[in-house]
């Protein structure tokens, strides 16, 4: 199930939100637009918890997290980490991080199982992504971009990388990940895929300019609707992709 | 004077357009205006000025300063209120300095903003309401609106009715006063706003309205033109069209030089500048500040530049895709096209050799009359060549708005070009496949998409047009317009009514596709056999089928069927076809990015990375977390009745976005719910609570606890019963006290450190009574007597005068001292009596005078002496300065004489 949205005008719905298998963060916005969307597919499934970051919206660039924890950088504030933890069950670690590079969602991708981080990261904060996240830690780039949150997507059945990753890179990076891979765009061409979607292992969310094929390739992917196989991009969906993106 | 005076009144007249080419009334004798502008001042002066009339309708308002804005739909109830818009003049009241007047509380008044501590309310004064529409005047269909206003969503819906987006011309619908102000000037005021933001806007040619006769003379003032009669029946007809006259030329222009060389520049500024001109038409030109109105003021600049600007808009035919040429041909005559820009060019150019001969002559010319003279016939000439412009603006302003309103066709995109004999059912069959309505449109063919496959297609239908009859009937128009279509890498489906039910026999329909296919070369051409409900291939006789399974003999035509009406097969030859067009354009296109080495060049192997799905090596499967919820969760259906409450519906129900506040903690998973709502504070005593609070504290005190627990079970509490006894006690007392003796010396010394801006005073030096060291000696427990004796023995007076007043002792030594003036006889004596202290041997008052009439002459003498003194403010006798007499700074500046301050 994919589902286009905005954020008050804003494609970037990676920006504005963070979903995973246990809940869903939500920016606090002018109207409940946004939060919606997500309710519509959520409600009573997961708690989906409106918040800021430091005060800011951008909570899907400034957050990572799972099914297992959520890692929030330091200029979280005390009332912030409150309201998460009194929003979100026990069960989900919820972890401040003291770490220079703080934008953690454009720094860390994860699903349940592996996390790529920031080759720069601290080593401290790798071991406490590891502990929290329940994951194991790779520090890797994609398409030679260091951000691999903003250009990625993950979840626990596939994965969606920069559209300018190479053939041999996504072989490495699926292998490290053990999901199939593809590279993508998002938003009618845009290449920051963690900026310009979300997902988790049944629902995707992505910006209202997603196109049709573009779209569809995520289906595939993560395997969102019945019959979805990442399989059909090589054979059924091959005729659209070159005929839109040649 | 009776010659210009008739100039002038023919200027208000509407004149024949032919004559307007000039317009003179820039020339009026400069006497004679004067003599008006002072007969108009006098009338003014006799009646009420607007200005009064305002004062007196809205006597609370100090200075008039109304807010002119656009109107927004929010204003939709006061506009109502003020006629029974797009521009509104609004007042700001305070309801209680307004008082008495009712204009407060009128129904259109509405508050400035929430919360402002007056109450202040905005009024709408007057509106002015008006609509774009595509004529030069006011018509009917401008004044309506369209019917299915409401359920087209505000949309333009392609009808002539109402509101034209993109028209030229703005129509004024009403302009309306509130009946309390009106007479104030107000009127004049909003419209005149509204006129220069039209004119600033660049988006409209020209501003039009239509009135009744009584108000022509209204709207003349404003700057109106009455253009006549209108045609207009709208409640009950009688209406004239005035037309907004655009006057550039300023008055200072219209003085006359005298000296002959500054009219020699005067008459070559007006040949090169600011000119009226009238042109016989007024073509609406592409870009959108081009404005050649008629009745506009040109200079010979402005000239060249919109009609370069004319020039340069239109498509150069050549620089177009050949599908786009062909079809400017067809519509518009590639020849006529040119030859009319070539005019246009043509005329430009010599615009500029006129301007220029006749600044050239100017220059030479002796008189006032021959600057006259050669100015009048150099904007004559220039508005001839004007004037003979007017059909070919006439036809590229027709080609403009046809050209706007030209459906987008990309040449280059997936295209289905359905075409076939009319009433086969090629409208039906895009019915059934895209959700396109009927197309019925003026053009030769109907744009429509479908998507297949997540892209796209166009859907290019030839409709009353050239493929429906044999190529050999067809007119040349017809011809280029198929040879139009040829351009387009498209694949084509024909269709055949194999029923023969649309009038043409199967034989007919089998020739017309004959005839046409050589303009299918190159493209993928499908036969769809339709009305297979009424007839199928098999019922047909065998020669016709013969027929028909010939047309696929050359190899590259396959023969499909459907029914539209019963949707058999429909999507069928939609999915075949698209999906074959698609897979074609793929190979082409892999054929073009693929070197003849076979390497892929790089954009495709950008796109072929994309198409690789990287699976992982293997062994590893990555579990998912889905829950159990979600396979149950119904799907979302915006308009199913029984939908889940969203967030959205609440805020919706609860006054909308920017009105609702959402309550973040609602959703919080406490052990107790009724902790949600709890307060905790942020700081407390100075300290930020969150640093005290620890998830364990729980454990941690139970830990405490048991341990003290322990403790006290193993007696380790009591054991230090026993310690004390008397003899400590004692000791703690005195540690006690010695303690607290200890702090009070340091206070103490802590006090006589601190400064408090006082000088330091050694200690030799400080003054310290006698009781204070007995004190202190008291308080250290040493008998004080022996040193209080010997320090008062010592402090014994000294031998001498007493130090009563009265050595008789009849005075009290403790009274009160008392002023008293002393006899004469005890002046004497004090004077010869020794003193020990200083006592002022007389009052100085007194001195020198004998009684107090001379005392009182003297004080008289003394004010006397010091009058001029005082009056010159001296400080004494002495004093004899003499002050700046000229302040530099009082006189340095600009002024001649002294600031303007000083003054």
């Amino acid at each position: 199930m994919a589902v286009r949205a905005s954020f008050e005008n804003s494609n970037e719905v990676g920006v504005f939100a963070t979903l995973t298998n246990s809940f869903a963060l939500v920016a606090v916005g002018a109207s409940e637009n946004f939060y919606s969307v997500f309710e519509a597919e959520l409600q009573d499934v997961i708690p989906i918890c409106r918040t800021t970051i430091g005060g800011t919206r951008i909570i899907g660039r400034l957050t990572a997290g799972n099914r297992k924890g959520l890692l929030v950088p330091t200029s979280t504030t005390d009332q912030e980490l409150q309201h998460l933890r009194n929003s979100l069950p026990d069960e989900i670690k919820i972890q401040r991080i003291e770490e220079r590079l703080s934008a953690l969602g454009n720094v860390i991708v994860t699903n349940d199982h592996t996390a790529l981080v920031h080759p720069d990261l601290e080593r401290e904060t790798e071991e406490i992504i590891a502990d929290v996240l329940g994951v194991e830690v790779f520090r890797q780039t994609v398409a030679d971009h260091v951000l691999v949150g903003s250009y990625m997507a993950l979840s626990n059945s596939g994965g969606l990388v920069h559209p300018k990753t190479s053939i041999q890179d996504q072989d490495e990076l699926s292998s490290l990940l053990q999901i199939p891979l593809v590279a993508g765009s998002v938003n009618r061409g845009s290449n920051v895929i963690g900026g310009g979607m979300v997902v988790n292992d049944w629902m995707a969310v992505t910006g209202l300019d997603t196109t049709a094929p573009e779209l569809s390739v995520i289906e595939s992917v993560f395997r969102l609707g019945e019959g979805a196989a990442p399989g059909a991009i090589k054979t059924d969906m091959k005729d659209t992709i070159v005929e839109s993106f040649y | 004077m009776v010659g210009a005076e008739k100039d002038r009144v023919e200027e208000r007249a509407p004149r024949p357009e032919a004559d307007q080419a000039v317009d003179e009334s820039s020339d009026v004798d400069g006497d004679f205006a004067f003599v008006q502008k002072l007969l108009n001042q006098k009338r003014r002066a006799a009646k009420d000025s607007p200005a009064l009339r305002l004062q007196k309708a809205l006597p609370f308002v100090g200075t008039f300063s109304p807010n002119i804005r656009p109107l927004t739909i929010n204003d939709l109830a006061s506009c109502i209120e003020l006629e029974n818009a797009a521009l509104g003049l609004f007042l700001t009241v305070v309801p209680d300095r307004a008082a008495n007047l009712g204009i407060e509380t009128l129904p259109t008044a509405r508050a400035v903003e929430t919360g402002r501590v007056d109450g202040a309310v905005s009024v709408l004064l007057a509106h002015t309401i008006s609509t774009r529409c595509r004529g030069d005047v006011i018509t009917d269909a401008d004044m309506g609106y369209p019917k299915d206003w409401q359920s087209s969503g505000g949309r333009a819906t392609g009808q002539d009715v109402g509101h034209q987006e993109g028209g030229r011309t703005v129509g004024v619908h009403s302009l309306a006063v509130l009946p309390r102000v009106q007479r104030c000037g107000i009127g004049q005021t909003i419209m005149k706003a509204y006129l220069d933001q039209m004119k600033n806007s660049g988006l409209v040619d020209r501003v039009t309205l239509i009135c009744q006769d009584h108000l022509l003379s209204y709207y003349e003032r404003t700057g109106f033109k009455h253009l006549g009669e209108s045609k207009v029946q709208f409640g009950g007809g009688g209406w004239h069209d005035m037309e907004f006259i655009d006057i550039i030329l300023s008055r200072t222009q219209r003085r006359l030089p005298t000296q002959i060389s500054r009219i020699r520049a005067f008459y070559t500024r007006k040949v090169n500048t600011p000119r009226t001109f009238q042109l016989p038409f007024a073509p609406k030109t592409m870009i959108p500040n081009t404005t050649l109105i008629v009745n506009h003021r040109f200079t010979q600049e402005t000239c060249s530049e919109k009609f370069g600007a004319i020039v340069s808009s239109f498509p150069i035919l050549t620089d177009q895709h050949p599908f786009h040429r062909d079809l400017m041909n067809i519509l518009y005559d590639a020849d006529h096209f040119k030859v009319a820009l070539g005019q246009v060019s043509t005329a430009k150019h010599l615009i500029e050799t006129i301007s220029r001969d006749y600044v050239r002559l100017l220059k030479y010319s002796q008189s006032l009359f021959q600057c006259k003279q050669l100015k009048k016939a150099a904007l004559g000439r220039m508005a001839t060549l004007i004037k003979r412009l007017k059909d070919p603006l006439q036809y590229l302003d027709q080609v403009r708005q046809h050209l706007a309103r030209l459906p987008d066709i990309n040449p280059t995109t997936r295209t289905l070009l359905v075409s076939g004999f009319p009433n086969v059912g090629k409208s039906s069959f895009v019915r059934s496949v895209t959700r396109a309505d009927t197309p019925v449109e003026p053009y030769a063919f109907f744009v429509g998409h479908l998507d297949y496959k997540y892209t796209s297609f166009f859907m290019l239908i030839t409709n009353r047009s050239s493929l429906d009859h044999p190529l050999e009937e067809m007119n040349t128009i017809e011809m280029q317009s198929v040879t139009a279509l040829a351009h387009l890498r498209a694949a084509v489906l024909f269709f055949i009514d194999i029923s023969e039910q649309c009038g043409y026999s199967l034989k007919a329909q089998c020739n017309l596709f004959k005839s046409i296919k050589p303009l299918f070369a190159n493209k993928m051409v499908f036969v769809v056999l339709n009305k297979m409900d009424i007839k199928t291939f098999e019922e047909l006789e065998p020669e016709m089928q013969v027929e028909l399974q010939d047309l696929t003999k050359s190899g590259d035509v396959e023969l499909l069927r459907a029914s539209c009406a019963t949707q058999d097969g429909v999507q069928d030859v939609k999915n075949l076809v698209c999906e074959r067009l698609l897979a074609e354009r793929v190979s082409q296109k892999l054929k073009a990015g693929t070197a003849s080495n076979g390497a892929l060049g790089s954009r495709l192997t950008e796109v072929m990375a994309r198409i690789h799905v990287a699976q992982p090596m293997g062994g590893v499967t990555r579990e998912t977390f889905i829950p159990e919820a979600v396979k149950g969760l119904k799907k979302y259906d915006k308009t199913d009745p029984e939908r889940r409450m969203l967030a959205r519906d609440v805020e919706e129900a609860n006054g909308g976005a920017g009105v609702f506040n959402v309550d973040l903690k609602k959703d919080y998973l406490l052990a107790d719910p009724s902790w949600k709502y709890d307060k905790i504070p942020e700081i407390y005593d100075g300290k930020n609570v969150y640093d005290y609070v620890d998830p364990d504290i729980e454990s941690k005190l139970a830990a405490l606890e048991e341990e003290e627990e322990r403790l006290e079970k193993e007696g380790f509490y009591e054991s230090d019963e026993d310690l004390g006894d008397e003899s400590e006690e004692e000791i703690l007392q005195k540690a006690e006290y010695i303690r607290e003796k200890h702090k009070l010396i340091r206070n103490e010394a802590k006090m006589r450190k601190s400064l408090k801006n006082q000088a330091i005073i050694p200690r030799k030096v400080q003054k310290k009574p006698f009781s204070q060291l007995e004190d202190h000696l008291d308080q250290l427990g040493v008998d004080t007597e022996s040193i209080g004796l010997r320090a008062r023995a010592e402090v014994q007076p000294t031998r001498g005068r007493s130090l009563a007043r009265s050595r008789t002792g009849t005075v009290d030594p403790d009274a009160m001292d008392m002023d008293h003036t002393p006899s004469a006889k005890e002046r004497l004596r004090s004077r010869s009596r020794v003193r020990d202290r200083s006592v002022m041997a007389s009052n100085r008052r007194d001195d020198g005078v004998t009684e107090e009439t001379a005392r009182t002459k003297a004080e008289r003498q003394a004010k006397l002496g010091q009058r001029k003194m005082n009056r010159m403010a001296r400080q004494g006798e002495a004093d004899r300065h003499i002050g700046a007499t000229m302040p530099k700074h009082l006189f340095s500046g600009k002024r001649t004489i002294g600031k303007t301050a000083r003054r």
